[in-house]
């Protein structure tokens, strides 16, 4: 038996209806880049309710410039989470808050492994804790980012030509720290 | 050096970030759910009828513009052109002769003290100005008068 594509009457009264092809378009881009997003904003907060917070806020923020409803890019979003970061930090009252909260919150792990490499992630993320902010979120970027250097530029502010030195520098001393599990 | 810094990466790349939580996952499905675009396009309508008025919209657009063009260059050319059209009778009159006079009515001083006790002298002027304008081309005389007090308050030399 042939089946049979009926037609859909999404756009009722005016009103706009998701198309399903549009809905799971969407599902994959969250499915593909939210753990990427956490894990710059988990670098950016101090806790983890403030980090899912800036996830959605700025997928929110950045998806709302798309005129045309698609997904919005990459680099605007980190941009957008580091920006809202910034912003949170400098009320006072969250920021009290939040070491409140980041005393009490258990530690969240930055990357997911097997059990085998759990020891691993575990290293990379100590390392990438010892690691100078503005060398980190570089190579957060572009590690897991997938940015490129002109997008990291963008998203962090900075000219293209310090986000590669920034990258290299600290992509030695992450490989100096990480050595034992990376030799 | 280069091949061993690719290495790294490589290996960095496979440990992957950690999978957001469920809950976060399910508010940011909700954010597709609830809130769209401010500037999202609406639906495209395809009647013949609204496209041509549509397209209408912007030729009335364009032609207003083109007729308060026409109005303000009439305007700009008006007022030269009709300069030269106009008769003596609209012209303003002008006051070309004016004549001002002072004329002197009575002068008397008067004296006061002042809280202190020091006596003050006020020498007193009553004046008339008059004021005739005059306008041959047209015929026209204005007169005016008004009166006018002055006061000048003067202290008396003591020794």
């Amino acid at each position: 038996m042939t089946p049979v594509t009926l037609p859909r009457q999404d756009r009722v009264n005016g009103g706009w209806q998701h198309e399903p092809d549009e809905t799971s378009e969407w599902d994959q881009w969250l499915a593909q880049h939210a753990p990427k997003l956490l894990l710059f904003a988990r670098q950016q907060a101090r806790c983890e309710a403030d980090a899912c917070d800036l996830v959605q806020d700025a997928v929110v923020e950045s998806w709302r410039l798309q005129s045309n409803g698609s997904p919005p890019p990459l680099g605007l979003v980190f941009a957008t989470i580091r920006r809202r970061a910034i912003d949170l930090a400098r009320r006072e009252d969250r920021r009290l808050n939040r070491e409140k909260a980041a005393h009490q919150a258990v530690p969240q792990d930055w990357f997911d492994s097997g059990v085998e490499d759990r020891e691993r992630a575990r290293l990379v993320q100590n390392a990438m804790r010892n690691l100078p902010e503005i060398q980190r979120e570089v190579i957060t970027l572009k590690v897991w980012g997938g940015l490129t250097f002109a997008e990291i530029a963008e998203a962090l502010e900075i000219p293209a030509n310090t986000a590669a030195s920034r990258y290299r520098y600290g992509l030695e001393q992450l490989h100096k720290l990480t050595k034992e599990v990376f030799a | 050096m280069e091949k061993e810094q690719e290495r790294f990466e490589s290996d960095l790349r496979r440990i992957a970030p950690a999978p957001a939580p469920a809950d976060l996952m399910e508010r940011l499905r909700a954010v597709r759910n609830f809130s769209q675009p401010a500037s999202r396009p609406e639906p495209r309508r395809s009647s013949g009828m609204i496209d041509f008025f549509l397209g209408l919209r912007w030729v009335m657009a364009a032609t207003s513009v083109v007729v308060a063009a026409i109005l303000f260059v009439r305007m700009e050319t008006r007022p030269a052109a009709e300069a030269r059209k106009s008769s003596p009778a609209t012209v303003p009159i002008k006051a070309n002769a004016v004549q001002v006079d002072h004329a002197l009515v009575s002068s008397f001083d008067a004296v006061a003290q002042l809280p202190d006790g020091e006596p003050v002298r006020f020498l007193c002027r009553k004046w008339i100005d008059d004021v005739v304008m005059r306008d041959p081309s047209h015929g026209v005389v204005i007169e005016h008068s008004s009166p006018r007090l002055e006061v000048i308050p003067v202290r008396f030399e003591t020794y």
